[in-house]
């Protein structure tokens, strides 16, 4: 049904694509640039039969972070409505937490998310034990 | 910087020079030009100063006001050069003006002066290696990067950028040289650089790997096992090198590493079931691909069946080992499958099911199969009884689902009846499933009624207003409707902006390509040339900063080491200018300058205005007068209400931003921040008002040639502008070229009517010089083979490829061709009977849509309404839904909505 795999610059387009797509928040293609030439592991896509993208998850180690305090930040992620109800979004955040441990050694993974986004806000509370 | 001795200044003005750098380089351009007017009031032509005070003053102008400021920069820092020649700083300076601007190359031999002048100054070799390979200078790139080397050797970056410098020069062999000689000067890597020496490692595999050293690329993943972070890299880098191994040696395949490969591609499976590349992967290993060309063969089939029933039951939860043998299976061993793959997405309301089967549906067989299992499906979830196989009323949402497939099923085949149908019986079962709307809307549209799809997708929209997907798939359909402005507010609800920026200069700082490709279809279809070519420069724009943003990154990737993605990331800014939405952006604005090239002036059109009053009688003159008049005020007031309906939207736009900020407790996207700068041009009045439309049509054409040479479309509009120009041997180079492109090709449509306009104008107007005219005629010759002149080849084209099978289109173009060819009204007559004889029944809607424009477009060598009223005729009769043609059985059954006054839904978004 759907594929997650890491991604390669040469999905960058496309995952901006999907981002403006899916999302209201939105970023030029410079912005997913630095992210994958910072932390090339972290960047996930979701691919659909066909090759198209239909998900992605845009990630980052923090920069400023304290010694002892290595942690890695979701910025964004995104799943077509179309291809939902296929733990997509939960499939992409368990790739790049593992990528995350096992690349940077991250000891935690922060994020953003809006309290009205119900499903969003379950899904890490809930699903990926967000506290 | 420091002042060099050509002009010497005495320790005052020295230590006000320091001053003048050292704001500048803090951003204090104020204080900058006070210390450099202190200067120069007392040594008014001293160079550098001159110069440093241009340079600031060219900072202070980036983003802001652009008033002659920029002409001031310029002509203070040349003033500044010519007083001082002999200074590094000046030069260096000029470089770096140019350089601000994008003009590279300029700034290139600025830096190669200062250079002169200056041999070692690391900070200007540092700056001109990033402009050579931003320029892609690859062997001034490496001989600068060999210079930076050899004054400081203790410098990690320089050992690294020198390599990659080797590398992507093609000299794979001094790139791992030089790795190999970094890496000996390394002791014990700690353990905070373990990141970047592991990226290191995983970079020299690739570059052998690259120059063809396959057994040393995979020896360094091996000996580098426990060294290697990125684990993932590592195994599929890994796999990769086994097979390719594997596959190379001499006698056909070198068991051991095949099977090597085999194990490493099972691992890499049993890490994730479901990476499609991987199941190649260890396909490739088995022998179970098809050789090139061909199609798999039995013994392949049969172990590929044998090979996934394996990996199912090691992995039963991935969907991948199920829906790849679908591909391969065939009669009643697919259907089985098929059924057991599609339930449980059906049970559980997949809305993807029906994409992710698509691929199959080249096969007739699998797609005969496909329905009537669907169909049976149907049947059974209508009167409970499950899937018919005795599973009961445990079936979740599976019928609604399978009604929506089934009708996606039938819309792709083409039967809208049969799809409006399943859609509505959906929608009643169902209405709070908005893809029962998005899909009857996608049935409209295909069916030829762009307005109702528009219709669906607003009624999608609104069930679920929060979800930018439903938004994004509205305005798309508002804008296939020929609903520009109503897209334009839609997208508009999820453009969050307090500085009152207008939402479509928002979604163009976020570079929506999509939407401005097809914003600027929309404008181009309902003739507004000028807005058309807003939205398909602005695509256009987004390529060159798309290009531009790999500048910062030269230098970036060197000190994170970061190295595989940095190369990829070469790559794909080399390709960038050849991808789709450039080419659709780029011919779109060629075509529209083509038009403004073509139309009459305004002037002309006035004179014309003059003319017809002038035949009109007194009574006519005044009947006339009057309708323009009242249309003028019609316009004036739609203008107004436009406005009005905006304003609106703004206001509520903005209480809604100001409740959802006071929701979240978001400060920082309230209020504050600088308004943004007007776009001075917003719909595109001055793009199209340029002088020399076919100039700028020819900068764009270029680009096409250079970097999507191989697409017809790029041909086709090299000839459109170069037969304008009059440059007939570039002209024929793209014809010829179009005649070659694989999705172009001698039998397309528009290639053969470019053919023979190149023929006409070959015999027409020859070029004067004897031997241009001599390889145009033997070019067309080459065009014209096996016939020897156009009339005869555009009759042997007619009847190979629009004949009686022969689609609309290909008529088209045989009949333009022959009007072409010859003006009288006979060959008219005959042309058009070609076009009004066809056969409409397996005729796809846009191409039918394409004839009547054809007939019917003011200045289109076809135009006839008799002949436009009889294709008319048939085609409704072909497409029954469709409203282009005016059919009598065009849905009605959808919730209409207001677009002109969209206000109603706006109060209740919230993000």
């Amino acid at each position: 049904m759907v594929c997650i795999r890491p991604a390669t610059v040469d999905d960058l387009m496309a995952m901006q694509r999907c981002n403006l797509l899916c999302l209201p928040e939105n970023y030029q293609l410079k912005y997913y640039m630095y992210h994958i030439l910072s932390w090339p592991q972290l960047l996930h896509v979701a691919e659909d039969y066909d090759g198209t993208i239909v998900g992605y998850v845009l990630a980052k180690m923090e920069e400023d972070a304290q010694p002892g305090d290595c942690h890695g930040h979701i910025t964004s992620v995104a799943v077509a409505r179309s291809h939902r109800g296929l733990g997509v979004a939960t499939r992409l955040m368990i790739a790049t937490h593992k990528a995350m441990v096992d690349v940077f050694a991250a000891e935690y993974v922060s994020l953003h998310v809006r309290v009205t986004n119900r499903v969003a806000y379950h899904m890490y509370t809930d699903s990926l034990k967000y506290e | 910087m420091a002042a060099t001795p050509s002009q010497p200044l005495p320790p005052k003005e020295q230590a006000l020079f320091r001053s003048v750098v050292k704001h500048y380089e803090a951003k204090a351009y104020k204080k900058a030009i006070k210390a450099a007017d202190a200067i120069l009031k007392k040594f008014a032509e001293h160079g550098e100063t001159l110069a440093m005070k241009g340079l600031t003053i060219n900072s202070q102008v980036d983003g802001a006001q652009k008033d002659g400021k920029k002409e001031e920069a310029y002509e203070l820092v040349r003033r500044g050069l010519k007083a001082d020649l002999r200074s590094h700083v000046t030069w260096h300076v000029y470089g770096l003006l140019y350089r601000s601007d994008r003009e590279y190359r300029e700034a290139i031999k600025c830096y190669l002066n200062a250079l002169r002048i200056d041999k070692e100054n690391a900070q200007i070799l540092r700056d001109l290696a990033n402009l050579q390979v931003q320029m892609r200078d690859l062997s001034g790139y490496v001989d600068t990067r060999h210079t930076l080397l050899t004054l400081k050797p203790s410098n990690r970056n320089n050992w690294i950028s020198f390599a990659v410098a080797h590398h992507i020069n093609k000299n794979h062999t001094m790139a791992v040289e030089i790795l190999e000689s970094y890496e000996k000067t390394l002791e014990e890597v700690p353990s905070n650089e373990a990141y970047e020496h592991s990226e290191m490692l995983m970079y020299k595999s690739r570059v052998l790997e690259e120059g063809g050293r396959l057994q040393e690329a995979l020896e360094v993943l091996e000996l580098n096992d426990a060294k290697i972070r990125d684990r993932w890299g590592r195994a599929q880098s890994r796999a990769s090198l086994l097979l390719r191994l594997g596959q190379a040696s001499a006698a056909g395949v070198n068991g051991l590493q095949v099977w090597k490969a085999e194990a490493a591609y099972r691992a890499l499976i049993e890490l994730n079931p479901d990476h499609y590349r991987m199941h190649e992967g260890l396909q490739a290993a088995l022998g179970l691909r098809p050789a090139p060309g061909a199609a798999l063969t039995d013994d392949q089939r049969t172990r590929l069946g044998t090979l996934y029933k394996d990996l199912q039951e090691l992995y039963p939860r991935s969907s991948a080992c199920r829906r790849i043998p679908l591909d391969c299976l065939t009669g009643a061993a697919f259907e089985a499958a098929l059924a057991d793959y599609c339930k449980k997405y059906l049970i559980k309301g997949v809305p993807s099911l029906f994409v992710d089967l698509l691929p199959l549906y080249a096969d007739a067989a699998k797609v005969a199969t496909t329905h009537a299992l669907f169909e049976r499906w149907c049947a059974t979830l209508r009167t409970g009884d499950g899937f018919g196989d005795g599973t009961g009323s445990e079936v979740g949402q599976a019928f609604v689902w399978t009604l929506l497939f089934l009708a996606q099923s039938y819309n792709h085949a083409g039967r809208f009846a049969d799809a409006l149908k399943l859609a509505d019986e959906a929608i009643l079962v169902s209405p709070s499933t908005t893809e029962g709307f998005s899909i009857k809307g996608k049935i409209l549209a295909h069916a030829g009624c762009p307005e109702g799809a528009a219709h669906l997708a607003e009624a999608a929209r609104r069930g679920d207003l929060g979800d930018r997907y439903l938004n994004s798939m509205a305005v798309r359909a508002l804008l296939d409707a020929g609903r520009p402005d109503a897209a334009d507010l839609t997208a508009g609800l999820f453009v969050r902006d307090d500085a009152g920026a207008p939402p479509s200069s928002v979604l163009y700082d976020m570079q929506h390509m999509w939407y401005e490709v097809a914003a600027g279809d929309c404008h181009w279809r309902l003739g507004d040339l000028s807005k058309a070519l807003k939205k398909y420069v602005a695509v256009t724009k987004h390529f060159d900063d798309i290009h531009e943003d790999q500048f910062d990154f030269h230098g970036y990737c060197m000190r994170k080491m970061t190295l595989r993605a940095y190369i990829d990331m070469l790559n794909m800014e080399d390709k960038l200018y050849g991808s789709d939405y450039y080419s659709q952006a780029a011919t779109g604005a060629i075509t529209a300058y083509l038009a403004l090239h073509d139309a009459p002036k305004a002037a002309d059109a006035e004179a014309d205005e003059e003319a017809k009053m002038k035949l009109m009688s007194a009574d006519e003159k005044k009947k006339y007068k009057l309708k323009k008049k009242k249309e003028e005020k019609n316009a004036v007031k739609a203008a107004d209400e436009k406005k009005a309906a905006e304003e609106a939207m703004r206001v509520a736009r903005e209480a809604a931003a100001k409740a959802a900020a006071a929701a979240t407790g978001d400060k920082k996207k309230t209020g504050g921040g600088p308004a943004k700068e007007k776009d001075a041009d917003p719909d595109g009045a001055k793009l199209a008002a340029t002088a020399d439309p076919l100039g700028e049509a020819t900068k764009l054409v270029v680009m096409l040639k250079e970097h999507a040479g191989a697409r017809v479309s790029t041909q086709l509009a090299a000839f459109g502008v170069y037969r304008r120009k009059g440059r007939l041997l570039l002209a024929l180079a793209a014809v010829t070229r179009a005649a070659a492109a694989s999705d172009g090709g001698p039998g397309h449509p528009d290639v053969h009517v470019a053919v023979v306009r190149l023929a006409a104008l070959a015999a027409a107007s020859p070029p004067a010089n004897p031997a241009a005219a001599a390889v145009l005629s033997d070019g067309v010759k080459a065009l014209l083979a096996p016939s020897t002149d156009a009339v005869s080849y555009a009759k042997a084209w007619q009847a190979e490829h629009a004949g009686a099978s022969g689609g609309v289109r290909a008529r088209i173009a045989a009949a333009t061709a022959a009007v072409a060819l010859d003006g009288s009204v006979a060959a008219k007559a005959a042309a058009l009977a070609l076009v009004t004889g066809s056969q409409l029944t397996s005729v796809s809607h846009a191409d039918a849509v394409a004839a009547l424009a054809a007939l019917t477009d003011k200045g289109s060598p076809l135009a006839d309404e008799a002949a436009a009223a009889a294709f008319n005729a048939s085609a409704a009769k072909a497409f029954p839904y469709s409203a282009s043609f005016g059919g009598d059985a065009q849905v009605t059954n959808y919730e209409v909505f207001q677009f002109d006054g969209l206000l109603e839904a706006f109060g209740k978004l919230s993000f």
